[in-house]
């Protein structure tokens, strides 16, 4: 680690504490949930992030699948990785949220719904680049897939609002009023995640540079003790 | 055209090769209409389910045997490496991959006509009011899921757990066109019958996706 | 994942034969799966009468690998006939038949290909790589489970498509079946190496 990235850690680390307070004991409770509004600061702020994480994943394959250089596949997998920690973050604290207030672990919430697919369509990206062999092979079969289940999210999200649509929406885009103070809080939340997010995926694809450049000194050095054995 | 020439060789090859054994056929029929059986079991031999809930059934089925199905379907070109010597024909990758999804789709449909029909004795479904509809759908369903499991199929083409990613893929895809066709199944059923429109505009954009997203990205995929 | 040629440049001329031989593992399969665009090399060109391969040119290229590439459901004729439709041959059935009445394979060729020996697959292979007469012949150990008959067999007709103006590369380990050849090449380290 270099001292910027250091730097960002250590700023990081206030940031983060500097949320906590603002979201746990600045931001005012709200009117009819009352302190458990406090779990929307991190469920919206990794929810959002994830997406971000998940549209860079994206474009980072289609970038691979133009140019064919290695450098946008790992991005792309390193960003997958990160979204899917962010999307189960959004799950869970979306469950913890749901049970006190709708008294239930699970609803088929529209948006929840759709998370959980985003979740195993991303899963399922881990485990096919597990199991193909072939650094070329491995980035391209990746690429596509990535590419394709991206492109099906928005029809996705489309057909299960629609699936559900004979119930009320129980939190609505514009249903919920939110005093400036909150959404301060919220902004500030998703601020902090986002540079979570950009810290690891930083970290993240340096460490996968890291191994593709240890992967070519070994080829070069077992190239070069053949030479040696056959007397060249 | 050359086009329509390789497209008619490949799609004559894949049936005859099917007729000779039979064994994708009856697998998948048998299979189809045993797992209707043991779901029939499941719901405690009901004697009449709401329609909501046996075109949920129908449908879950169709869906699971057709994943479990979609990996043995192209073991043939793969035995002696013909998928090799189909990559080197003069042809448009893309021919390929339509040859692939057509004869997919014919067969899928023989094996599931067992099925549904194991589906109107067993769960003693009435005719539907919207028959037309109802065969619509069927045929519409099974075009869309072939469709994004020969695409799949290629795409895991490679990887060593394929038996088990390609429904695991196939699942969180396919979530659309699933909730399209258990809507206008239901609604088909349904006494007084009526067409929610909406699913049916669902299912056909979902079906024309699966034909367009392939042409652009199978050349690509096969390439390597 | 490692890096298997580096720095080939092959150049092939009509109407010429050509053998590349090398030890287990040096790549040669990977370079013929390369000229055969089966492969995308990560740096390099293939160049056919120098232009890059174009959908037009795949067509005068035969092509033999380890893998028969046929359909063992299939009967011998079938799968030819196959083939012969797949690349646009003109009454592919009976192109299909006098392939195989060359292969010696014409009492077979009702046959469903699985029930073949592994002589009588490997000649079915070299028939589907030569029912479009190709002008270039790529061919990963075309004398692989072959008997003596049928090396014979091969081997006139390898020297018929050269003495009629075609082209052959071909892979192989054993030597003893390789009759004269007009260069020779082995791979060492990933590069290519010519021998006289």
């Amino acid at each position: 680690m270099n001292w910027q990235v250091k730097l960002l850690v250590v700023l990081l680390a206030a940031f983060g504490a500097l949320d906590l307070y603002l979201a746990l004991l600045w931001s005012p409770p709200e009117a009819q949930m009352g302190d458990l509004v406090r779990i929307m600061y991190f469920h919206v702020a990794s929810a959002w992030t994830a997406m971000l994480a998940f549209s860079v994943a994206f474009v980072t394959a289609v970038l691979y699948v133009i140019f064919r250089q290695i450098k946008w596949d790992v991005i792309s997998v390193s960003s997958v990785e990160i979204g899917l920690v962010y999307t189960s973050i959004t799950l869970v604290t979306g469950m913890l949220w749901a049970k006190p207030i709708w008294n239930t672990w699970w609803t088929w919430d529209p948006r929840l719904t759709t998370t959980l697919i985003l979740w195993f369509l991303f899963i399922g990206y881990t485990l096919l680049r597990g199991t193909v062999s072939g650094l070329e092979r491995r980035a391209l079969v990746s690429s596509i897939y990535a590419i394709v289940a991206f492109a099906d999210v928005p029809v996705i999200h489309l057909s299960v609002k629609l699936w559900r649509s004979i119930h009320p929406d129980l939190i609505t885009d514009s249903g919920f009023q939110m005093p400036g103070s909150m959404a301060f809080t919220l902004m500030f939340g998703f601020v902090v995640f986002l540079l979570v997010y950009v810290l690891l995926l930083y970290m993240r694809a340096k460490s996968e540079f890291l191994r593709l450049r240890l992967f070519q000194l070994r080829q070069a050095s077992r190239a070069l003790s053949r030479d040696e054995r056959g007397g060249m | 055209m050359n086009a329509w020439r390789v497209f008619g060789y490949l799609v004559w090859k894949d049936i005859k090769i099917e007729f000779r054994g039979k064994q994708f056929l009856a697998a998948s029929a048998t299979f189809g209409v045993l797992m209707l059986f043991i779901t029939g079991v499941a719901m405690d031999a009901a004697p009449s389910l709401p329609v909501t809930w046996s075109a949920g059934l129908l449908w879950l089925n169709v869906f699971f045997t057709t994943a479990i199905g979609l990996t043995r379907h192209d073991r043939k070109d793969k035995e002696y490496g013909a998928s090799l010597g189909l990559r080197l024909i003069p042809a448009d990758p893309s021919v390929v991959y339509y040859a692939k999804w057509v004869s997919t789709c014919a067969l899928i449909l023989l094996a599931q006509a067992a099925l549904v029909l194991a589906f109107f004795v067993m769960f003693n479904q009435h005719t539907p009011s919207l028959l037309g509809m109802f065969v619509m759908t069927l045929v519409g369903g099974i075009v869309g899921l072939s469709g994004i499991g020969s695409f799949l199929s290629a795409v895991t083409a490679e990887s060593a757990m394929r038996d088990l990613l390609l429904p695991l893929l196939l699942f969180p895809l396919s979530v659309p066109l699933f909730l399209a066709v258990l809507k206008i199944t239901v609604g088909a059923f349904s006494a007084p019958a009526f067409i929610p429109w909406v699913w049916v505009d669902v299912l056909a954009g979902y079906v024309v996706m699966v034909a367009v997203l392939p042409w652009l990205l199978y050349e690509v995929l096969m390439e390597v | 994942m490692r890096l298997v040629l580096d720095g080939v440049t092959v150049c092939l001329e009509t109407g010429r034969s050509y053998l590349l031989t090398a030890e287990n593992g040096s790549g040669k399969t990977t370079l013929l799966q390369v000229m055969a665009g089966l492969i995308r090399p990560t740096k390099g060109r293939v160049l056919w009468r120098g232009k890059p391969v174009t959908r037009a040119s795949k067509a005068e290229v035969g092509v033999v690998l380890q893998p028969p590439m046929i359909y063992g459901d299939l009967t011998g004729l079938e799968n030819l006939t196959l083939y012969a439709g797949l690349y646009g041959v003109k009454s592919p059935k009976a192109v299909a038949e006098r392939w195989l009445h060359r292969f010696q394979l014409s009492d077979a060729m009702h046959r469903p290909a699985r029930e073949y020996s592994k002589g009588m697959r490997q000649r079915l292979a070299l028939a589907r790589a030569l029912v479009h007469a190709p002008s270039l012949l790529l061919l990963d150990e075309p004398f692989d489970g072959l008997d003596v008959q049928g090396i014979a067999l091969v081997q006139t007709i390898l020297r018929d498509t050269v003495a009629s103006g075609g082209t052959v590369f071909m892979v192989a380990h054993q030597l003893e079946p390789v009759e004269h050849v007009d260069g020779r090449f082995t791979l060492r380290n990933g590069k290519l190496v010519e021998v006289s």
